[in-house]
Parts: C-alpha cells; structure tokens; sequence
C-alpha cells in the first residue's frame, strides 16, 4: 500500500485537504490494481522501437523583454525582481 | 433557423468568420474563454489560401496560440502569452483556417464535464442543466451549438470522444505520435493527444490531412508520413469486419436508449453483411484503475513546475512574507490551482512515493495494450458504445474512478486511434454515439471504416 507521511506531504507544496479521502482512493487503486501484480512482467515499449530522444528545453529564440515581462509573474517586477519576493536569509525570524 | 454544421455548409456562408462573431454573443454557453476580434479575423481572412481557407475554427484553451492568451482554465495560467503557435495550430494557419476562439475546458484537462473549468461551467448546447461532457466542453459545444465547424482538442482518457459522443458530433483522437503535441501543456504525457470535433466524418479527415506527420520539435511524435485519409476509398459494409468486446459492455451499466440502439446497430450491420465477432482481450477490467494511477502520477510530474516562481501566476501573499521556498509554493498553489487538480495531484504523489500500486498499473497497461494490438490483428477497428450514459446533469457527483470513461479509456491506454460518431438520441433529445478503435498507425483506414458506418447510420 502506498503510503505518504505527514511530513513528505508537507514538501508537495500543496495543502493535504482531504487526507481521508486520499487515503480512501489510494487503498482502492492498490486492491483494484493487486492482480496486475500476478501478470507476466511486460514492457511498454516494443521491442525494437527508436528511443525517444529529449530536444533540450530551451526555447528555440529568446524571449524578447516585452513577451518575458507580459509573462511574468508579476509584470511591473518582471524576473529579476523575483527574487525579491522572498525574504532574504538575514530577515528570517529568529526563534 | 437551423445552424450550419459541415465544412461545406460554413464555406456556403457569405462570411464564416461574422457567423461565429454574432452566433456566440454574450456566450450563454460558457464555451469560449477568449475571442480573436473581428478586425484581425478579417484581416487574416484577406490572406488566407489553402484546404481550409476562411474557415473558422475554435482551439482548446491548453493549446498554445501567441495572439490569444492560453490558460487551460486554470488561475495559475490567467493572462499566459505563448510566444510561439503550437504546431497544430501553425498547420491549421498554414491552411488557411481562421483562428477565432479559445474554448473553455475543464482545468487542465482534468475533468469529464466542463465544470472544473477556474472561469465558467460550460452548459450543453441542448439543455442548460446538463454538462456537454468534458473536459473539452467549450470546444464540444461551440460545435454542437453551430457557432463553429470545427473545434481542437485534447484527449488523455476520452476527453474529445466522450463529449462528441454526448453532443452528437464526430470527435477523432489519432494514434499516439501522429500528430505533433507541441505547444500542448501537458497533463499526463504518455496519454495525452491532439484531436478535434466536427460535424462529419469527411471534415475530420480533412484536418487530419492538414494536422497529422512528423515534427521535429515533438520527440514523441512519429516519423513517418501518414496515409491521406481522404484520399482513402470508403469501404463496403459487406467487408467490414468489427470486433465486439462482450466482457467490457456486458460488465457495464448502460442507458437503455444506448443499449438498444447499440444492439439494433450490430444486427443491422450483420444483416447488411459486416462480420462482427466477439472478442474478450484480457484484462480490460484493469483500464479504470490503471488510468487512474498513471495519469495522476504524470499529472503530479507535469504540473510540479507551477509554482509561482518560475512557472505561473502567483498568489497575493498572506498576510506576512512566507518564510520558505516551499512555503511560498505552497501558498500559490493552493491558492490557484482547483480542488479537482489538487485532488489528483496528490494522488499522484503519493503514488509517486511508493513502489508497487505505479508499477502494477504500468504492468497492467502494457498488457491491455499488447492484447488490443493482437485482437486487432482479428478483425479492422472495434465497436463500442463511446459512453454507458448520456450527457450528466451539471450537479452530478463526479467520478473520480472513471466510470464515464471506461470505454474510451483504453484506446489512450494503448495509444491506439479512436473515433465516436452519433448513434442515436434518448427520450429527452439527448445525443449518444458509437466509438471505433482502430489498429495502430492506420488512422487513415479507420476513418474510411467511420465514413462507412456514418453513411450506414444516415441511411439506416
């Protein structure tokens, strides 16, 4: 049974609303999916078939200052005041 | 006044493009998220050639467009700009076509009614309390409703076949890699296709002529050129050969309407000569839970780069600067992204930290997937009903386990072509279709199988 720990959903980066009910779901799929675990172990891919070669993921013309800053999160900041949004380590609360 | 519906019917217009502009008004559909202006519709007009010259077509809103925002519906994505077309919609450009709409879906793709949409719920052309289908509800009822002829979307476990079927339309999802998904935002990437809805069978063929072939900018799509498939001779009845899947309908509550219209189509195609045997491809019990799984994990994969940061809108603060990275994140993206995709977000980490429920599903699927690829080596496509039921009322629970989809889901499993046409209607008027598999590669060849069985259907 897959099982998730309170501290691991902390680092998802997404609230645990409805723990029950995923827990619910994930026991479900585990039982409906058990008898897979019976099959012959099988591969995806044919036998034979071209590897999936990744394009690196850079965009193929630069973005120009306008389209990058109309993206931006916050399109007065733009990306190099990102960073600003985050406290910096020295105004961090002591505890 | 009746609506046009077919390529031919918009080409007869004296002008397509006004057509959607004053049949979409105000959108009492929830349909569109974003409209192209006139003024640039009219300009782009005075220059377009090609197969589809001057024809208005609406692209789902989690494919890439540079002059029209792409949201997938989602508020972390409210206001995105592409700077480039994806590669579907530069062919669509390239023929001619008019690309008038961006058309309202549920939140990235998650979703089978067009109700998780972050702006609007899309209504069903044919009764405002019930859901056209999802999640490519906007594109499927912009059709249904006669603003458009045509409509992109996507399909990752039935989302262009289920809401054809519920509206009464023709929706085609090809085989995994034909047609180029860049330019797509990804749900779960090893499902996920590029497809779209139309009136006829003849329409969908066209835009897979325009649509489908290599592109190197996809590294899954697939290399060779396809077949034309309107250059496909349709085939007679007598020598069709369609494969039926007792196991999966009979283990199935289906409406009675579409029970009966399914069963009155098997007899009358037996009795014009098509061979129908039934086939049992083991372990089709297993597609629901093995969608679930993968697609939630790839979803958990795809959707990590939204964090506020470097990818997407970012949540107004609480009150107080957050402390952490993770923090941070977390605040935007609870705060942005919708409870059905947090739902499945969720699940798919979890899966993602464990060892054996991933694996099995992955297991399951690669059999599902051989032993469709061999009872196709039986007989030219497989016959279905697309749906167990007609369109769901707006306020239906939803179906986290994927019952809705059960027949479609298996075709996006194996990576397989699929296409629904209209079957029939039920005592409330409300549309039901036919869903035909086809063999790996030959899309061309299923859709003179689909032009076949339309013309059978309006003949019948």
């Amino acid at each position: 049974m897959t099982h998730l720990p309170p501290e691991k959903l902390a680092t998802l980066a997404l609230r645990p609303t409805a723990e029950t009910q995923l827990r619910a779901h994930l026991q479900r799929l585990d039982a409906a999916l058990l008898p897979a675990a019976d099959l012959e172990p099988l591969e995806l891919r044919p036998t034979g078939a071209p590897a999936i070669v990744e394009r690196p993921d850079i965009p193929e013309a630069p973005l120009s200052t306008e389209e990058a800053l109309h993206n931006a999160a916050h399109t007065h900041q733009g990306f190099l005041a990102m960073p600003a949004a985050l406290p910096s380590p020295s105004s961090e609360p002591t505890p | 006044m009746s609506q046009p519906g077919t390529f031919d019917a918009f080409r007869a217009l004296p002008d397509p493009a006004a057509h959607v502009f004053e049949t979409s008004q105000g959108d009492p559909l929830g349909a569109l998220l974003t409209r192209a202006t006139p003024g640039d519709i009219a300009t782009a007009a005075l220059s377009a050639e090609g197969p589809l010259a001057g024809l208005p077509i609406g692209i789902k809103d989690n494919l890439c467009t540079r002059d029209l925002p792409t949201t997938a519906a989602s508020r972390i994505l409210e206001g995105y700009r592409s700077p480039f077309d994806a590669t579907v919609v530069e062919r669509l450009r390239a023929a001619g076509a008019l690309i008038v709409a961006k058309t309202n879906l549920d939140e990235f793709a998650m979703g089978s009614t067009g109700q998780h949409s972050a702006f609007k719920p899309t209504l069903h052309p044919l009764s405002p309390t019930h859901s056209p289908g999802g999640s490519s509800s906007g594109s499927a009822a912009a059709v249904a409703a006669g603003w458009l002829p045509a409509a992109l979307g996507s399909d990752t476990g039935g989302s262009l076949r289920q809401p054809a079927a519920t509206c009464g339309l023709v929706g085609f999802k090809p085989t995994y890699g034909r047609v180029s998904r860049h330019g797509l935002i990804a749900f779960a990437s090893s499902l996920d296709h590029i497809g779209w809805l139309t009136r006829s069978v003849a329409d969908a063929a066209l835009l897979f002529d325009v649509l489908a072939g290599p592109d190197p900018r996809d590294p899954s799509a697939l290399r060779d050129a396809p077949l034309r498939a309107s250059a496909q001779p349709t085939p007679r009845i007598p020598a069709l050969r369609l494969g039926l899947l007792p196991a999966l309908i009979e283990d199935t509550p289906i409406h009675p309407a579409i029970s009966r219209a399914f069963s009155a189509l098997i007899e009358g195609l037996r009795s014009a000569g098509a061979t129908l045997p039934d086939l049992s491809p083991a372990h089709l019990e297993l597609a629901g839970p093995t969608y679930t799984a993968i697609s939630s994990a790839e979803a958990a994969s795809n959707l990590a780069r939204y964090e506020g940061l470097r990818f997407g809108q970012r949540a107004s603060g609480p009150s107080g600067a957050p402390s952490t990275v993770e923090a941070f994140a977390t605040h935007t993206r609870s705060a942005l992204l919708g409870a059905e995709v947090q739902r499945r977000l969720l699940l798919g980490h979890s899966l993602l930290s464990g060892q054996t429920t991933l694996a099995n599903a992955q297991n399951a699927r690669a059999h599902i997937r051989k032993n469709l690829d061999e009872a196709l080596t039986h007989v030219d496509a497989l016959l279905t009903p697309t749906t167990p039921d007609t369109a769901p009322r707006r306020d239906a629970p939803d179906d986290p386990e994927h019952h809705r989809d059960r027949f479609t889901l298996p075709a996006n499993l194996a990576g397989l072509p699929a296409i629904s046409l209209p079957l029939g209607h039920d005592a409330d008027g409300l549309p039901f279709g036919l869903q035909l598999i086809g063999r790996r590669g030959h899309d061309a060849h299923l859709l003179a199988i689909a032009r076949a069985l339309e013309a059978f259907l309006t003949t019948a």
